[in-house]
């Protein structure tokens, strides 16, 4: 919300320079977020008038015009179609620099001398497009620098205002702050009552006044709308961030702007018999202001008459009843709309205007008959109006309760850590109009009409924190043990996990959580995707039930730029359904795509497979030697390359996926290298127990090798356990030292040499020992595995 | 026989010998010939095994002059094989040089992401005051997202337009404030927590990203007020930024806090920057989780980690911690 200085200082005086001002507010807590000159600088420009004016001699659209600046009478060529004699103008004398940096020079139009120029408004940066001459009325001193006349030496200051300060909405709302913030007076706006010229009245009908509690109505005649409005008034609502339309539309605008109560204007001529405040009927319609039509919901307060409705209230006009240039009489209203009826329904057909921005977190409800009049009051000095006597319907039962709130000293103490007695407590209260008792140990206080954000006694606690200053409360520890927790130990931390992985060459990344539709649908089976209602974008529509598709879609982009290897991984939440409940587990994803090895001098370089990521697990697990045993099965998973994809176990419980990425997909996706992927049940990884000793051998170890002539079909898993069910007691370790297939050896068949690492707890092994039991374990896997010696 | 005893080959076998060791080239060289004279089937080796042919009493006088001849001929042959050995090595070392500047062998190392990386500072802070790290889901109900935080029905942060809907129950939250509520009905009063997370609204522009982190701190007990929250915050700053920071409080509106404000640090380039909302907690709000905020007071605060990285790191642009290229990740 915009405020100007010049207009701020029409309710109290201050004369701060505007960053003080703007740090004061931002301090009260209305957060100045800039502060801006409206005005350039307007020089020499003066108010000058046309004394006389002559048809130029060679050229039938110039005139040559007379002018005196109070000074000097010099003679101007002026080419605008509004210039006459008598006229009240912006005068530039010849040396003036104007704000849009041009300098004004002795000049010969068509043969004749022109000594200066008679400005527009837009020369002198006071509207985008002008048709003519800048015009000034009547009463504009000749002679005066234009920049005192307008007032120039003005700042805007923009405010970002938190939703609860609904009071703040206007020029007299940020005076009240600025008043009690530096201890001066307050102007009051005063009613005052216009004539009543005619007795034209509308017959008038409030079916809801829970919603509409308070409704002032007035009939204007004998209105001259095809006016421009009074440079003053527009230059204010110019200077606070609202266009200019019409004598009655910037009235209203001003009077809402200066005091925060939002009117509207019916053509008086439009409106089809009386008007009742109702909600929308079902499928009820009504064309905008803007010409929009929108389709009413039936909790929709509006104004109507006999043929529909003419408003949506507190929000937008109709356009049937809108008022035009050559609008004469109108029906002005004055109306307290209860926020909880106005409350997000511009929003929900998607309007936004400064009524309903207004009228959503509460306007005074003590203000319409002020405005009314205020407004009435300009129609008439400014357009011409007659006035007809007020329509006023309301009903008080129904206006927002004030409950008395009571303020505790102590209890000032306790939330601020300061203490404050009852007296200085109530003068605070005096400088923001609040009207309170004092009673035993603090004070009994009534919320004023335009504040809406008092209940609590906390909430005048902060109001009297924010008069007090925030910066003036002491900083204060609370902190007075040294009690510390418990160091833990016996779980893993996350950061841990992670550091181990970047000291494996993987980057952290971190991906949005929700996914592409399509892109999850290559991962998770469709049915038990999680949809947002209202995604930001198609590309955000469901939540990630795996982190695979954000890493996979983070390998292409960074390919795309010409990275060649990649290893990344993600800690995040993954999301399923349950029967009808939505899981949330945290998954440690990881993939590899591209060259093994940075790119270097003297190493073979191939690409990422299977056994480089099932490497990088194992190494994870094997931090935690107190998980149950680690375990690869053979698994088809749907976007895995079958035949390379398997699940992960700790003993019995599945934790998990590592695999190739399914050359369909790795085609689908262009990717030119096989993708490696892997998730983990982060948990499972995390759960562990603190380590306990265990007494190891000190005896010298005796290693046997064995070659094999193996089944494809048999794994190295079958193999590794006959050997070790068979001689448990003393294998220390087995050895997987080469492995190829040829076809020397035969077909379908592999050659597989195996180091046997044989150790006694309690003694050397002979070696007529070892050799007798690596006998038993040939013997063995020939019976059971059928394989051949070599 | 000039002296009557036997002859035998030893000295000649010697001089033989010293010849050969002498245009010995190489170790091996070398150890060729020890054979050849002084292994087991050398010929001086022979010689001695030859003495048993001699009449007994000349043989230990034989015997004695071939041992000296093998003894002599050992040591030339030492003393050569040091001379090859350092030759040996000489050679090795002329041919063995390295480029040093050529690269090392390495598989490289990998990057912590930058928002990773405020979140353990942040919460390592917390932990040295003793706050105990927790953590709640990220689908979550109108209930702990706004209700129990004193977040009207009619507010407008429960339009879809700010907020992410599941369905007419679940949502995406907002903020990590619904840890708070989850806590306190889990572990009641006193508690200091913190919590971080990602969090969840409509928005996608310069300056907004449609899920970001945050950290919410609280602490109730009995007897926490404003004063003490305002050092609190100026502990916590001051320690991530590693100055002394200078602050600005102002008065400021959450529905969960009251009194509430906003925290500004001044940059060292003289700016007020904002930097975190926070307050007392809201009577409301402790009433909900059935804790007497006659008995207990607390503050709450909550912070985008986003928003410190980027202060911290000077980073301009939101969107890069989400886009995830490595020529980002690899700066931190």
């Amino acid at each position: 919300m915009k405020v100007n200085t010049e207009w701020l200082k029409d309710w109290v005086e201050f004369d701060c320079d505007p960053e003080s001002l703007a740090n004061d507010l931002t301090i009260l807590g209305l957060e100045v977020a800039s502060i801006t000159k409206p005005i350039l600088s307007l020089d020499k420009v003066l108010v000058a008038k046309i004394i006389d004016i002559k048809p130029h001699s060679n050229a039938d659209q110039l005139s040559l015009c007379i002018v005196d600046d109070g000074n000097n009478l010099s003679e101007v060529i002026c080419g605008a179609k509004n210039v006459r004699k008598g006229l009240k103008v912006a005068f530039a004398p010849v040396n003036t620099i104007l704000p849009n940096q041009v300098k004004i020079k002795k000049a010969k139009i068509r043969g004749l001398a022109s000594l200066g120029m008679i400005c527009s408004a837009e020369e002198l940066c006071l509207e985008d497009k002008s048709s003519g001459i800048l015009e000034l009325p009547d009463d504009a001193p000749i002679g005066q620098l234009f920049s005192v006349y307008l007032k120039s030496d003005d700042y805007v200051i923009d405010i970002d205002l938190t939703p609860n300060r609904a009071d703040c909405f206007s020029i007299y709302g940020v005076s009240r702050e600025i008043a009690a913030h530096l201890g001066k007076t307050l102007l009051k706006p005063k009613l005052k009552k216009a004539n009543i010229d005619h007795k034209e009245q509308l017959k008038l009908e409030i079916k809801e006044p829970k919603a509409c509690p308070k409704y002032i109505g007035r009939v204007l005649t004998n209105i001259n709308n095809k006016l421009d409005s009074p440079i003053w008034l527009k230059e204010r609502l110019r200077r606070n961030g609202l266009r200019t339309i019409n004598p009655i539309v910037d009235i209203t605008n001003y009077v809402m702007l200066e005091i925060g109560q939002p009117l509207h204007s019916f053509d008086f001529t439009k409106i089809d018999s009386s008007v009742v405040v109702r909600f929308a009927k079902k499928n009820e319609k009504i064309k905008l202001l803007d010409s929009k039509v929108i389709e009413l919901n039936p909790d929709t307060l509006m104004i109507t008459d006999k043929s529909g409705p003419i408003a949506i209230a507190g929000i937008m006009g109709g356009d049937r009843t809108g008022v035009t240039n050559s609008t004469d009489s109108i029906f002005l209203e004055s109306a307290f709309f209860s926020p909880k009826i106005i409350a997000g329904k511009a929003r929900s057909y998607n309007l936004h205007t400064d009524a309903s921005m207004r009228f959503e977190r509460g306007v005074d409800f003590e203000i319409q008959e002020i405005a009314i009049e205020m407004a009435s009051k300009l129609l008439v000095d400014i357009t011409g109006a007659k006035c007809g006597s007020l329509i006023n319907i309301s009903e008080e039962s129904q206006y927002p309760k004030r409950e008395d709130i009571i303020l505790r000293e102590d209890r000032l103490e306790t939330i601020l850590g300061i203490k404050i007695d009852a007296t200085n407590i109530g003068k605070y209260l005096d400088s923001l109009g609040f009207s309170y008792k004092l009673i035993s140990g603090g004070l009994k206080v009534t919320p004023p009409s335009y504040r809406f954000d008092l209940s609590i006694e906390e909430d005048l606690i902060e109001e009297i924190a924010r008069l007090y200053g925030y910066d003036n409360i002491p900083v204060i520890s609370s902190e007075i043990s040294e009690k510390l927790g418990y160091a833990k130990e016996g779980f893993f931390s996350k950061d841990s996990i992670s550091d181990i992985l970047v000291s494996m060459g993987y980057n952290e990344l971190i991906t949005y959580s929700f996914i592409d539709k399509e892109i999850d649908s290559l991962i998770n089976n469709t049915k038990n995707q999680i949809s947002i209602i209202n995604p930001i974008s198609s590309d955000f529509s469901v939540l990630r039930s795996s982190l695979w598709p954000g890493l996979i879609n983070a390998a292409k982009e960074n390919l795309s730029r010409q990275h060649e290897r990649i290893k990344f991984f993600e800690i995040g939440t993954e999301f399923s359904r349950k029967d009808s409940k939505i899981l949330e587990n945290q998954s440690l994803s990881g993939i590899m795509t591209g060259l093994r090895s940075p790119e270097q001098w003297d190493s073979d370089n191939y690409f990422f497979d299977f056994f480089d990521a099932k490497g990088d697990v194992e190494a994870l697990f094997s931090l935690n030697n107190n998980l149950p045993l680690l375990s690869f099965e053979k698994n088809d998973h749907q976007s895995l390359w079958p035949g390379q994809s398997s699940r992960v176990y700790i003993g019995e419980n599945p934790v998990g996926w590592l695999g190739v990425l399914h050359p369909f997909i790795q085609k689908k996706l262009s990717f030119r290298s096989p993708v490696v992927l892997f998730s983990l049940d982060l948990d499972v990884i995390l759960s562990s127990k603190l380590t306990k000793y265990k007494d190891f051998s000190k005896q010298p170890f005796v290693r046997r090798d064995i070659s094999l002539i193996v089944k494809e079909a048999i794994s190295s898993e079958e193999v590794i356990n006959i050997i070790r069910r068979k001689s448990s007691r003393v294998i220390e370790k087995i050895v997987i030292f080469d492995l190829y297939r040829d076809k020397n050896i035969g077909i379908g068949v592999k050659s597989m040499s195996l180091g046997l690492i044989l150790q006694d707890f309690s003694r050397t092994l002979t070696d007529d020992e070892a050799d007798i039991l690596v006998q038993s374990v040939l013997d063995d896997l020939i019976e059971k595995l059928d394989v051949k010696i070599r | 026989m000039p002296n009557g005893y036997h002859q035998h080959n030893g000295k000649n076998l010697l001089q033989q010998a010293e010849l050969a060791v002498e245009s010995a080239i190489d170790i091996n060289d070398l150890d060729q010939i020890r054979v050849k004279y002084l292994g087991k089937k050398g010929a001086l080796t022979l010689e001695l095994k030859n003495l048993s042919k001699l009449p007994i009493e000349e043989r230990p006088i034989v015997g004695e002059q071939i041992n000296k001849c093998k003894k002599k001929l050992l040591d030339i042959i030492s003393s050569k094989k040091i001379i090859l050995e350092k030759v040996e090595i000489e050679n090795k070392i002329k041919g063995s040089e390295v480029d040093v500047t050529l690269p090392g062998r390495s598989w490289g190392l990998g990057t912590i992401h930058p928002i990773t990386r405020t979140l353990r500072r942040i919460s390592s802070i917390f932990e040295q005051a003793g706050y105990k790290i927790e953590t709640g889901p990220e689908i979550e109900t109108e209930y702990y997202n706004f209700t129990a935080l004193n977040i009207g029905d009619d507010h407008p942060a429960r339009n879809m337009h700010d907020t992410f809907y599941i369905d007419a129950k679940a949502l995406l939250r907002t903020h990590t404030s619904p840890v708070q509520i989850r806590s306190l009905e889990n572990h009641g009063a006193p508690i200091k927590i913190v919590a971080p997370g990602r969090v969840y609204r409509c928005d996608s522009d310069l300056t907004h990203t449609p899920m970001f982190n945050q950290i919410e701190v609280l602490k109730i007990d009995k007897n926490i007020n404003f004063s003490n929250l305002k050092s609190f915050i100026f502990q916590f700053l001051s320690s991530f930024f590693e100055r002394e920071v200078e602050l600005r409080f102002r008065p400021s509106y959450f529905p969960f806090t009251e009194p509430s404000a906003e925290v500004d640090v001044l940059s060292e380039s003289g700016k007020w920057l904002e930097i975190l909302g926070c307050g007392m907690v809201h009577p409301n709000v402790l009433k909900n989780v059935n804790i007497d905020p006659e008995n207990y007071t607390g503050f709450a605060l909550g912070l985008g980690v986003e928003r410190l990285a980027m202060l911290r790191y000077g980073i301009s642009d939101l969107r890069l911690f989400f886009e995830n290229n490595i020529d980002f990740l690899k700066q931190f």
